[in-house]
């Protein structure tokens, strides 16, 4: 199943122009499932950013808003967007130039696959 | 803050055929959507758009897009940084 679930995400990247990396991690930041471009900064792989979003959606729930889904985070020259499955989170790196509209588009095409993983880690 | 842009696309709904009508920017962030337009898809028009700038490059102004289809057809042009996608009903 692991490999599979890489194979897959590894496709989604090529796929796509612009996705430099995706990351399925817990809320702490410890990756799950890793695909990574050598192009992407290795800051935005560790475990201490990653984590942050869990914490930044935590927050921004309180907002009154509802539940919040996703962040995306603009840099000059590179883009994070954050998906929320919690105790999962889906975070998909981009250069700056990259469709933010159809990364965000993304979710509904690896929801079910993360549900897959999401299963196997409440199991554990 | 977006009335000007509404008001606009408001016109373009109340043009004869036309069922929806969708404005995103170059990012593929929605800005506006109406009737059958479904802002999700704001993403997917855009890279058709960047996609289609491949094929004719230098054409000035960007041509327009139609993608036929029985139940409706999809006008969407490019310019500057926003783009506008039309659902219209085939005539």
């Amino acid at each position: 199943m692991a490999e599979g679930i890489h194979h897959y995400f590894e496709e989604l990247v090529a796929k796509h122009e612009g996705i430099l990396a995706i990351l399925v991690t817990d809320r702490d930041g410890v990756p799950l499932v890793k695909v990574a471009d050598p192009k992407v900064p290795q800051n935005a792989l560790r475990a201490s950013f990653l984590s942050t979003f869990s914490t930044t959606a935590e927050q921004a729930s309180k907002l009154g808003l509802s539940k919040n889904k996703s962040i995306v985070c603009f840099f000059a020259s590179y883009q994070v967007v954050h998906f929320s499955f919690l105790p999962l989170v889906v975070s998909i790196i981009a250069t700056s130039q990259a469709n933010t509209g159809l990364l965000l588009g993304l979710e509904k095409e690896f929801e079910e696959t993360v549900k897959a993983v999401k299963v196997v880690v409440d199991g554990v | 803050m977006e009335k000007s842009l509404d008001s606009h696309l408001d016109d373009i709904m109340s043009e004869h055929g036309v069922i929806g009508v969708l404005c995103s920017d170059q990012q593929g962030l929605a800005l506006s959507a109406k009737g059958t337009a479904n802002p999700m898809y704001a993403g997917h028009i855009c890279s058709l758009v960047e996609n289609a700038k491949k094929l004719y490059p230098d054409t000035e102004p960007q041509p327009v897009i139609c993608l036929e289809s029985d139940a409706c057809n999809l006008l969407v042009r490019s310019e500057g940084n926003v783009t506008v996608a039309i659902h219209k009903v085939p005539s």
